[in-house]
């Protein structure tokens, strides 16, 4: 697949330490839409930092980040999300006591007469709406904890759809799921490249990664390794990528402190 | 690989449709009326106590029953609303003490009576509203925050009034409206009660307030996340607490034309009892104002059933207790029975 128009989202030379520790330094990332981006690397890499940094969960230390040309400075998730950006955590931000319905339209309820919550709509566009991931459920009124973690995902994609999200990022969302629900996740995200979405699928799973995306972008110990088309790269290069030392430009000082700060979590 | 919508069977075979057994419509059924359980039990106990004891089943105790189940029923409906956005109010019993005295002062310094129950309420509320800012701005725990209240609101009473009790003296009229009996049959604060109840449980179930009451307590960063005011949400709901205790408080007064330093006193378990009784999951996300009413009632059914069945007032305690535990593990248990059955696996 080749690079055709403008990036909808375009990162310059983004650079971002906590203290003492650098998780990013000098990452360029350009997204499109209908394309899958996937963003690798080992824990501790700086992947998650890069994404809350496009949907403005924090501002860089330094660099630029534009969407749809232009330069922007969120202020917090909810600006970003507003325009049309969104991170889907690993945890999904889904209320697990609470139901299906209410979980899809939480903090958008619909409205009917008097103010009430729209409780048929509510139901019906949930349910339809999850429908579209190739998921059926048929009770909206199923709580979430009773859902399977593929299930959950559905809910919580489609969900970002339905509102109109543009871009979407998807942190490690095939961590902790059964095969079979590993393959409907990586189903979604081809639904997604058809709605237009454009999507960045963040896992440390190359053959997850190589199966969906169409671009890749390897970060190592904050430091951007790798940046290709699918067309040229093999999952063993991928894999060289994420494991291997990165660039000359840092110093083995400040890689060990920064690698021995990795957050195994993430 | 391209999904169809309509295509029936989805890659991970997800498809929930057409499964409809027994277990499921039970499911739901305990889901949409969660309250059933409270009310069978209440209705087997109130059974239980009126074939039991003759002077049980009268009218006369069954009205008393619930003008009892009323005063701390109005609390518990604020203590429970409160505590499915997850977090607890203790200082309620001590709330309820001062707007006693507020009311009687006001009143007794010259101000109209209904003016005076008003501005009592609002002060109650700048109350719990003080509470809610130093709980979510200040990330203290509210058990802390309110327990710091509860001290602090019953010692102004006593320091405010030396010790010594207050009556009311102004006009009486507006009183009767507040809790005097217009029906002929029991005391308006059971109708305030009621009304306060089915707004309450309106507001929880069927406006956005509501789901986002539930969901701050459900899990709270999830909410924020979702564009949830989570903290503003507490913050009412704290003023609202604060606002009911106050207004079962000067309800009180308006009955009994008196304030004394141990009014109220553990009237905060008692509330928090209720509202757990009926329903409301101590962590929060889950419960219902109606529960709150049946688990009122449930208490006060107890305490006056004992009373007739003729054992001494000190078994209340501790037999209020055990039924708060019980009450505890069915509404975990109901939770857990749920997840073991129908969770499917991820693994
Ligand atoms: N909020 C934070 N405060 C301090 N350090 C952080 C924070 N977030 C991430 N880091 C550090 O930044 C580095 C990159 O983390 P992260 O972006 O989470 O990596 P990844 O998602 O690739 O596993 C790690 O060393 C991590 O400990
Ligand atoms: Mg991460």
């Amino acid at each position: 697949m080749t690079d055709t128009g403008t990036p909808i989202v375009r990162m310059t030379d983004i650079h971002k330490s906590f203290g003492h520790v650098q998780a990013l330094r000098g990452v360029d990332l350009d997204l499109h839409a209908g394309r899958v981006l996937g963003l690798i690397g080992d824990n501790g890499a700086g992947k998650t930092t890069l994404v809350k940094i496009m949907a403005g969960v924090f501002p860089p230390s330094r660099g630029t980040v534009h969407y749809k040309g232009e330069q922007v400075r969120w202020k917090n998730p909810s600006q970003s999300r507003a325009s049309g950006l969104e991170i889907v955590y690993q945890d999904l931000g889904l209320v697990p006591i609470m139901n299906i319905a209410r979980n899809f339209f939480l903090g958008k309820e619909p409205r009917s007469r008097w103010g009430f919550l729209d409780f048929d709509h509510m139901a019906t566009e949930s349910l339809r709406a999850i429908a579209e991931m190739g998921i059926f459920l048929d009770d909206a009124e199923e709580l979430v904890e009773n859902l399977s973690g593929g299930e959950r995902k559905a809910l919580a994609i489609s969900r970002s759809l339905y509102f109109g999200v543009q871009v979407l990022m998807l942190d490690e969302p095939t961590a902790a799921l059964s095969v079979k629900e590993t393959h409907a996740v990586l189903d979604l995200m081809e639904t997604l490249k058809e709605r237009g979405i454009a999507t960045v699928f963040i896992t440390h799973n190359i053959h997850h990664a190589y199966a969906v995306s169409d671009h890749f972008v390897a970060l190592n110990a904050g430091v951007k390794v790798l940046d290709a088309d699918k067309a040229d790269v093999t999952p063993e290069m991928l894999t060289e990528a994420v494991i291997g030392e990165p660039l000359a430009q840092v110093t083995s000082h400040s890689l060990a402190a920064s690698v021995g700060n990795g957050n195994p979590e993430n | 690989m391209t999904i169809n919508a309509t295509d029936p069977v989805s890659v991970d075979g997800t498809d929930r449709r057409g499964r409809d057994d027994f277990r499921r419509r039970v499911n739901r059924m305990v889901r949409r009326i969660p309250e059933l359980g409270i009310f069978s039990t209440l209705v087997l106990l109130v059974g239980v106590f009126s074939i039991g004891a003759a002077n049980f089943r009268t009218v006369d105790s069954y009205t008393s029953i619930l003008t009892v189940a009323a005063n701390v029923g109005i609390v518990a409906l604020g203590c429970g609303f409160l505590m499915i956005s997850g977090e607890f109010d203790i200082s309620v019993g001590s709330v309820y003490l001062i707007a006693t005295l507020f009311f009687a002062q006001m009143a007794n310094a010259g101000l109209i009576p209904p003016l005076a129950f008003l501005v009592t309420l609002v002060l109650c509320a700048v109350i719990g509203l003080v509470n809610g800012l130093i709980t979510v701005n200040l990330r203290i725990p509210s058990f802390i925050v309110t327990l710091a209240a509860m001290m602090f609101y019953r010692g102004l009473h006593i320091i405010l009034t030396r010790g010594f009790s207050v009556s009311y003296k102004a006009d009486k009229e507006f009183l009767e409206m507040v809790a005097g009996i217009t029906f002929s049959l029991m005391r308006n604060t059971v109708i305030w009660w009621i009304l306060l109840a089915i707004i309450l449980q309106v507001v929880l179930a069927k406006t956005r307030y509501g789901n986002w009451v539930l969901a701050t307590g459900g899990d709270a960063q999830a909410a924020r996340n979702s564009g949830v005011p989570v903290s503003r949400v507490k913050v009412i709901n704290f003023a609202l607490c604060s606002l009911l205790a106050g207004f079962a408080g000067a309800a009180n007064m308006a009955r009994f034309l008196t304030s004394q330093s141990q009014l109220g006193m553990g009237m905060e378990f008692e509330a928090i009892t209720a509202a757990v009784i009926g329903g409301t999951l101590l962590m929060g996300g889950k419960g219902s104002m109606v529960g709150a009413v049946l688990g009122a009632i449930f208490v006060s059914v107890i305490r006056s059933g004992l009373i007739f069945f003729g054992y001494s007032s000190y078994i209340y305690m501790p037999v209020t207790g055990i039924i708060l535990m019980l009450a505890v593990i069915i509404n975990r248990g109901f939770s857990n029975f749920r997840l073991l059955q129908f969770q499917r696996s991820d693994a």
